[in-house]
């Protein structure tokens, strides 16, 4: 898979993704995970999901509390993932030395 | 403010930006207000809200301006997924489209050139170019067009106005007086008159046999006299000093029973060939004319002092006869604004000779020509009551030459602006072709203003500047002058305000507003690479 030029908060989002690419996680504990504010991270996530990068729900968590809006990677968000980061034999998780192509 | 009420204002706040938010965006704007009640402190969840709202609001916006993006969702500053954008909807661009070519609509109308030129005439100067060659070229056309039908009227318009040329001046205005004899007036008042002195001197014999009684071509004769002395470096401290030649046309000229200068048959011959070529400078509609000026005053005063050395030296009778001659040719003058020096040179004259009278107990002549001395005195300020009045500019030319002023510079700005967009997006496409142009958001918003601004602009600038056209057309069709002052003053405050300036300083500007671009083009492009590396 080609991977896009990708902006360094997306990483940060997406870094957050790599561990448990399989898990549904919500807006706020990402934002507390990456650092970003509601302002910068929203607009991430929008465009993940426009791109079917991400998927969305809304699940009911407590009685009588509005539900949330979670989000997981799609398969090709897996694959993008994959594509960007890769673990090193400490078991981190750094983007790779790719070079960058432009195009989605 | 009390803890809940933060809370309250955020939940308000995120509720406001979901109720504007377009309905793509309306889900995320729900994701982002369920998701406060997660957000531990009243004033975190405040910051949150305001995010979210600033992302929702933005959203808005970009609907409105840019309707293309409607179904999409636009990416904030921070979370630019991909370095470039899809290729580039044709709504927005069709509106821009629109916009421009409505606003060059506008130069297809004389009064919009015309508003266009006037205003933006200041930035020929500082920029250091030849403002004067359009009126040139304009001029050249209406001789050219002349000479071939013959119209000495058109080519004397134009042998009027060419102060570059002389001797072109010169050919054209005997050309025209060949064609018709009578408008050998025009030898007083072509700038080509001073191609050279021996010319002046044939054209002013040939303007005496053509108007003998004028005092004109005498006043002509002694200025040759005095410009002939300041060529030669020598400069006469007083009027008793001057040759004779000099003293000699002076005095025939005050003793001619009549001063025309020509302005009249100027004006009437500028309205008929403005009127016939449809040309539109107004601002010289009298120039090159004469008018008594200080070496006048001056010969006046040196005629008075020697009417004083006559009446000290016992010849009252020839002192009186000096005076009255200077007084018959400032009744001469009458209304044909003598000026501030020679109104007062007629003051003095009345003066002597009521002092003359009284002193030969002449009680009646004495008062008689104390009354003229005031009628003079009450006409001058008569003259500067109605020249202030004139001068004067009423609120609504002032508030109309400053519309004029702000939508010329207004439609500078915009097309500035528009250009810098289309450069932006060819670089950013590049390509010239159309369709592959790649304007950012950002680009196409300015893109968006500049347009609208370019119509908007230009649209205030004609409709400013109508209304004095039709002034200026009612004078050329009727030679009705009554509003042709509030006519000047607004072209005086149509101006742009750059006249200020000079040329090295408007250069400097424009290379410190560049200096200042490509620092921002390379900052912003260093510190997108050093992102990227660091990711």
């Amino acid at each position: 898979m080609k991977v896009p030029r990708i902006s360094p908060q997306t990483l940060r989002v997406l870094g957050c993704f790599v561990e448990h690419p399989t898990a549904w996680r919500y807006g706020y504990e990402l934002s507390r995970e990456t650092g970003l504010k509601s302002g910068t991270l929203y607009p991430i996530l929008m465009r993940l999901a426009e791109y079917s990068l991400l998927e969305t729900k809304w699940v009911m968590t407590e009685e009588g509390v509005p539900p949330r809006h979670t989000y997981r990677l799609t398969p090709k968000g897996m694959e993008l993932v994959r594509a960007t980061f890769t673990r090193t034999r400490a078991g981190r998780w750094i983007r790779r030395t790719v070079p960058a192509e432009s195009g989605a | 403010m009390p803890e809940p009420h933060l809370r309250r204002l955020a939940t308000s706040l995120l509720r406001w930006g979901i109720r504007v938010a377009p309905q793509e965006t309306a889900e995320w704007g729900h994701a982002m207000l369920n998701e406060m009640n997660h957000v531990k402190g009243n004033w975190s969840a405040l910051l949150w809200s305001l995010g979210g709202t600033g992302v929702l609001a933005k959203q808005a916006l970009l609907s409105l301006i840019l309707p293309s993006r409607k179904g999409r969702i636009a990416a904030g500053s921070g979370g630019e997924l991909f370095a470039k954008e899809g290729p580039m909807s044709k709504t927005t661009p069709a509106f821009i489209g629109a916009c421009i070519v409505a606003s060059m609509l506008f130069f297809l109308t004389p009064v919009f050139r015309q508003a266009i030129r006037v205003s933006l005439e200041p930035l020929y100067g500082v920029m250091g170019s030849d403002c004067c060659h359009r009126q040139r070229t304009e001029l050249k056309a209406i001789a050219r067009q002349a000479e071939q039908k013959h119209d000495a009227e058109g080519i004397a318009f134009v042998a009027t106005r060419i102060w570059d040329d002389l001797p072109e001046s010169a050919r054209l205005a005997e050309e025209a007086v060949h064609l018709d004899p009578k408008l050998i007036w025009l030898y007083a008042v072509v700038p080509g008159r001073y191609s050279s002195g021996s010319k002046l001197d044939r054209w002013m014999g040939e303007l005496q046999n053509y108007d003998p009684q004028n005092a004109l071509p005498y006043f002509f004769v002694a200025a040759e006299i005095n410009r002939d002395l300041f060529n030669a470096k020598r400069i006469i401290p007083h009027v008793a000093e001057e040759p004779h030649a000099w003293q000699n046309a002076m005095a025939a000229a005050f003793r001619s029973p009549k001063y025309d200068n020509y302005c009249a048959q100027l004006k009437e011959l500028n309205r008929r060939v403005m009127l016939r070529y449809g040309y539109g400078d107004l601002n010289r509609s009298c120039s090159g004319t004469w008018g008594p000026n200080g070496d006048t005053a001056s010969y006046v005063e040196s005629v008075l002092e020697a009417g004083e050395l006559l009446e000290a030296q016992g010849e009252p009778e020839v002192a009186r006869e000096k005076y009255l001659a200077l007084a018959r040719f400032g009744q001469m003058l009458g209304s044909s604004a003598p000026g501030f020096l020679m109104s007062r040179a007629i003051q003095s004259t009345y003066k002597h000779l009521a002092a003359l009278s009284e002193k030969e107990e002449n009680h009646e002549q004495a008062q008689l020509y104390a009354y003229l001395a005031d009628q003079v005195e009450r006409a001058e300020k008569n003259d500067e009551t109605a020249w202030d009045q004139r001068a004067r500019v009423s609120d609504v030319t002032r508030w109309n030459g400053f519309l004029a002023s702000t939508s010329a510079l207004g439609f500078l700005f915009s097309a500035g602006l528009l250009l810098t967009c289309l450069f932006v997006a060819i670089v950013r496409g590049r390509s010239l072709r159309l369709g592959s142009l790649r304007p950012g958001p950002l680009t196409l918003a300015l893109g968006t203003c500049g347009s609208v601004g370019l119509l908007l602009s230009g649209a205030i600038l004609y409709a400013t500047y109508k209304p004095y056209t039709l002034i200026f057309q009612r004078y050329i069709r009727t030679g009705d002058e009554t509003e042709m002052w509030d006519f000047r003053n607004f072209l005086g405050r149509a101006e742009i305000p750059v006249r200020r300036l000079s040329e090295e300083q408007f250069w400097l500007a424009v290379i410190v507003l560049c200096v200042i671009a490509l620092f921002i083009v390379l900052t912003r492009s260093l510190v997108k690479h050093l992102r990227t590396r660091v990711a």
